[in-house]
């Protein structure tokens, strides 16, 4: 029974993670490679987050506020916010890396 | 301070909400926001209109502890999204503060830490918090210590006695949650943010029109002419419908319920379909240059006829529904109606002043929504409930009991007093007994979080 129970969470976890993490991915896949991650950040993330939370919230009423269905949702939200930090905080390491010019390279003017 | 203050903010918050229900504490909790507020943008509340808002926030707030409807509940949520979104960018129209409102409410903090600094192009994440380290410095500890509190236990009786005491029981875990949900809420708040495409989209679009490039006399005058017809004949047609119905008002005073209202009913259908379809074929033909061709008086006076037909029309419907009221009884379709037909109006005189000083659709929409959150205050601050009953007691020629007693505990206190009125039916006044124990309970159990108007009236000590 116990194993049947983290069985069931962790299925529902991942498969929870899951639909977040392609969800925030569509976004940044429909911008073409070469457009900055912090460009998608702002014309997504705003409305994301806002339509995510009303679907959070909507389904905290339709659950008449009931305990359980608060802590999945309030998951589903820090998962969303914590998948979108891992996104931009990649793009940062990478815009460092980029940014790091060697001062003594011929090539540049 | 700040900290302290979010801090501060957070606890009440919990204290507040936690397993309550809504009453006082939605103004101790707006109180609380508009000083936390204050303490971050001191300067930003030297400005009138911030004020002005704040103010509306409370309003709604104290309307709300007056009156527990769903109505004030609304319209205090839209006052708080509009003062937070107003404090993050003042020049903005009032849905962009909408939208920056709840931006900032649901994840300012997150913002904020991710911003981009244009200038430097650096993104500014805040100091790094090393959680690994943080989960080390707490963890390991609390798991030797509680291994080492076993073994002494075992050692010792009156140290097992001294540890058996400990009770934490009055540690609530969802409180502590609701009040991580509270700070999260006030640092999110504490320094707006905006949603910066919208933002700047609607500080780049102005109110009026220009002219374009393609100006050309010839189709314009096309453009003049077809505008001409098409807005007269439309006149013409509402002309004749304008007199039938107000023929139709004045020769038939008494009427029977079901012709009232399919009468109020297909002239509020007719009138939904007119206005939105005179102002789309309004905005249709002053789109663009014909607002500067000087042979345009024509048409523009057409426009305007049409307008003021219609604001008729509108006049004319306000009579049906009013009779209706006299005769059947207030209730909240009757009032929905008067609330549309006064937003019609304003949509027609906005229009008006569109082509008289040749605005954009922007500047429509601009005003339109603002009106709307007007309305929305306005209509919050007023006990419908008590008010509809009080008419349907005192004015109207019939009224439907039945309904009255099925509104929201607002008309309890009002619907008793009425108890010995020779009209009212045994078995209605039961019902009314019946709501008036049941609300005299409620009342009685609420906690001074939840405390209404209501608990003074019954308790004035």
């Amino acid at each position: 029974m116990v194993i049947l129970f983290i069985f069931g969470l962790t299925f529902i976890g991942l498969t929870t993670y899951a639909i977040v993490k392609v969800s925030i991915s569509c976004m940044f896949w429909s911008f073409n490679d070469s457009v900055d991650k912090r460009h998608v950040f702002k014309t997504c993330f705003p409305y994301y987050i806002i339509i995510l939370t009303l679907i959070c919230i909507g389904f905290i009423i339709h659950f008449n506020a009931d305990n359980l269905a608060i802590y999945y949702f309030a998951s589903v939200y820090v998962t969303a916010l914590v998948i979108w930090k891992n996104q931009l905080r990649t793009n940062t390491k990478t815009l460092t890396k980029i940014k790091t010019v060697n001062p003594n390279n011929s090539q540049l003017p | 301070m700040k900290k302290a203050s979010l801090i501060i903010g957070a606890i009440a918050f919990s204290t507040l909400f936690y397993g309550k229900s809504i009453g006082l504490n939605l103004f101790l909790f707006s109180l609380l926001t508009v000083i936390i507020l204050f303490v971050s943008h001191r300067s930003a509340f030297k400005n009138k209109t911030t004020l002005g808002y704040s103010v509306v926030y409370l309003a709604t707030a104290a309307a709300v502890f007056f009156h527990d409807a769903l109505l004030s509940i609304l319209a205090n949520i839209s006052a708080f999204f509009t003062l937070i979104g107003y404090l993050s960018q003042q020049k903005t129209s009032i849905y962009v503060h909408w939208l920056n409102g709840i931006y900032t409410t649901t994840a300012g903090w997150f913002h904020r830490n991710f911003s981009v600094n244009e200038l430097s192009q650096k993104v500014e994440p805040k100091t790094q918090i090393d959680y690994a380290h943080w989960a080390k410095l707490i963890i390991v500890p609390a798991i030797i210590l509680i291994i080492f509190i076993g073994l002494y236990q075992n050692g010792n009786p009156l140290f097992s006695d001294l540890i058996d005491q400990i009770d934490f029981s009055f540690i609530n875990i969802q409180w502590l949650l609701f009040a991580v949900l509270g700070y999260y809420l006030f640092l999110n708040i504490h320094k707006p943010v905006t949603v910066e495409t919208i933002t700047k989209t609607d500080l780049n679009t102005g109110n009026s029109l220009s002219k374009s490039k393609a100006f050309s006399i010839p189709k314009l005058k096309q453009e003049h002419q077809l505008g001409s017809v098409l807005i007269a004949l439309l006149n013409v047609l509402i002309v004749i419908f304008l007199i039938t119905d107000f023929t139709f008002i004045f020769t038939n005073l008494d009427l029977r319920a079901s012709v009232f209202s399919e009468q109020v009913h297909n002239g509020i259908n007719a009138l939904i379909a007119s206005i939105v379809i005179a102002i789309i074929i309004l905005l249709y033909v002053f789109r663009g240059d014909l607002n500067f061709y000087e042979g345009n008086k024509t048409v523009k006076w057409l426009a305007f006829t049409w307008l003021m037909l219609n604001a008729i029309l509108v006049l004319s419907i306000s009579i049906k529904n009013s009779q209706y009221i006299f005769y059947f009884g207030l209730t909240y379709k009757r009032i929905g109606v008067m609330v549309y037909l006064t937003l019609a109006l304003i949509g027609l005189f906005s229009t008006l002043i569109k082509i008289n000083n040749i605005k954009n659709i922007w500047y429509l929409v601009r005003l339109n929504t603002k009106a709307a959150f007007v309305v929305l205050v306005l209509a919050a601050m007023v006990n419908w409930d008590y008010h509809i009953t009080y008419f349907n007691f005192n004015y109207a020629k019939s009224m439907d009991v039945k309904y009255l007693i099925e509104l929201s505990n607002n008309n309890t206190m009002y619907l008793k007093s009425q108890t010995g009125n020779k009209h009212l039916e045994q078995i209605s006044v039961s019902h009314i007994e019946h709501k008036y124990n049941n609300y005299i309970d409620e009342l009685n159990s609420n906690s001074w979080q939840e405390l209404q108007y209501d608990n003074l009236k019954i308790n004035p000590k």
